[in-house]
């Protein structure tokens, strides 16, 4: 029973860090197909956010809310200073991202040196039998799943989402119905921006805030991205964090962390090779139409 | 004689080295249908994209009921009432039949209860509503992109080839369909290079050859089927 729990656990946390990593970045590629390689400093900015304002005085969860709408307002100026100029230009949009980043990175340095003063973890930890846990990666697992659930009913069940979906599949067909594109672009950059930021702040507790911090969480995200596929962008963020997570965790257990980590590329890499589409793809073709 | 809905006058305009429309100038008045009559590369693509604010023009004007619209971009002519239904059809692919629609009125008013009228006229959109838009036939992707249009209700229709890559029995429904619309009171331009579909639908018409419009044709010219068809053939 304890070893059911743990495995659960543990899969449960790889899932929502791989959600949480790419959840902006899945906005922005799957929507846009900008590949925003200063998706991981985005995290970091609102990892400072949060950071500064908790050691202010700043309620935890209230320092999140405002890292989100930080980091979206950061994403607003990039959008429309740089991104803009670069739609439907996906090379010379990463070359120009990864400029940011290392900007954003370095920037952050100078300005605040080596490291930011942690976030203690909320909530403590609880035991069952010989299981033992974080309450806070349980909120963050159900957190992960709450921001799918919200991204979905945004992009399904709203005009703006309306808007969004028709922008991204047709842009001049969406232009010749009235959509204004350009501002929905603003938005949905806004948006991934922000996520990354939210996530940058939920994060921050777990791990050292530091100018490079982004770095860890940017190759899970790009291979959760690239394997959920850009089908259907939420099928494809809860499958692909399913499905690697499903790979990772035996391979955690047993052999540790690094293994564990191997383990997912591979899993990546042969998903990739049979659904070059990615899992939406299949979801989609399977479940969906 | 009633008013003019959309005048052209003198419109240049192409894409990089060379311009495909090369001075063409219309009009079209309030409930009629014109139709442009041109053989493939003649421009009537381009003529209709330039009118939507599709493709930028160099030169000329686009005049909408009297106001001067040539330097709106697409999204506000649509919001004026442009209802665009493109060559190639162009629905939204991953999009439910349902949500196609619903686009179409987002932006004119929302108007929910004419995706209702719509239905009604197209009763096969209204069986595949859930269904994704790109995995309608032919035939049906062409009804629902005049659908898309419609549910908006526009003040003048561009329909750009309606008839390619449909089967020959559905190109007589759009015409039909064409007709039905023009008694409801809608305005349409329509370019074609099938004379059948130009006859069946268009009251008078326009010649285009080389991003100009040549000749116009007069009601009596439109029923002169060798005429349109010589026209073609130069």
């Amino acid at each position: 029973m304890d070893g059911v729990l743990s495995v659960l656990y543990q899969f449960g946390t790889n899932a929502a860090f791989l959600l949480l990593s790419a959840i902006g970045l899945i906005v922005i590629l799957g929507m846009m197909n900008i590949i925003n390689l200063a998706h991981g400093e985005l995290m970091m900015i609102g990892a400072y956010v949060a950071s500064s304002l908790y050691h202010s005085g700043v309620p935890f969860a209230a320092c999140v809310v405002v890292s989100f709408f930080a980091v979206a307002l950061v994403g607003v100026a990039l959008e429309r200073v740089l991104i803009r100029r670069f739609y439907g230009r996906e090379l010379q949009a990463l070359v120009v991202t990864w400029g940011v980043s290392l900007i954003l990175a370095q920037g952050a340095l100078l300005a605040f040196g080596p490291f930011l003063a942690s976030i203690p973890i909320p909530f403590g930890s609880g035991t069952v039998g010989t299981f033992s846990f974080s309450w806070y990666w349980i909120a963050l697992i159900v957190l992960a799943l709450l921001l799918v659930a919200g991204l979905w009913f945004l992009y399904y069940r709203t005009a703006f989402g309306l808007r969004a979906r028709a922008t991204m599949q047709e842009r001049e067909m969406a232009q010749a119905l009235g959509v204004k594109t350009g501002r929905v672009y603003m938005l949905t950059f806004a948006l991934g921006s922000g996520l990354a930021g939210l996530a940058g702040a939920l994060m921050a507790p777990t791990t050292t805030i530091a100018p490079y911090m982004g770095q860890q969480y940017v190759a899970p995200a790009f291979i959760t991205v690239v394997t959920g596929g850009s089908a259907n962008v939420i099928a494809g963020a809860l499958g692909s964090t399913g499905f690697l997570s499903l790979a990772e965790t035996p391979f955690t257990i047993w052999f540790g962390t690094f293994i564990g980590i191997v383990a997912m590329l591979l899993a990546s890499l042969v998903l990739i090779r049979l659904l070059p589409k990615g899992l939406s793809e299949w979801i989609q073709r399977r479940w969906l139409s | 004689m009633n008013e003019t809905v959309l005048s052209i006058a003198g419109l240049t305009a192409g894409y990089g080295s060379g311009d495909i429309l090369q001075g063409a100038s219309l009009e079209v008045r309030r409930g009629d249908v014109v139709g442009v009559l041109g053989r493939n590369g003649v421009g009537k693509t381009t003529l209709m994209r330039t009118v939507m604010g599709l493709t930028p023009s160099s030169a000329g004007s686009i005049t909408h009921n009297g106001a001067d619209v040539t330097g709106l971009d697409a999204e506000e002519r649509a919001v004026r009432g442009f209802g665009y239904v493109p060559q190639g059809r162009m629905v939204f692919p991953h999009m439910s039949v349902e949500d196609n629609l619903r686009i179409g009125a987002l932006e004119r008013g929302r108007n929910w209860r004419r995706l209702e009228d719509m239905y009604q006229r197209f009763p096969r959109l209204r069986e595949r509503r859930r269904q994704r838009a790109g995995t309608l036939s032919g035939g049906e992707q062409e009804m629902l992109v005049i659908a898309r249009a419609l549910v908006g209700d526009p003040d003048i229709l561009l329909l750009d080839e309606p008839s390619e890559g449909v089967q020959p029995n559905i190109v007589k429904d759009i015409g039909a369909l064409i007709n039905e619309l023009n008694q409801t009171g809608i305005t349409v331009l329509l370019v074609e290079q099938n004379v059948e579909l130009m006859q069946a639908a268009a009251r008078v018409g326009y010649v285009m050859e080389k991003g100009r419009i040549t000749q116009a044709l007069s009601e009596a010219d439109m029923h002169d089927g060798e005429r349109l068809r010589h026209v073609l053939s130069l």
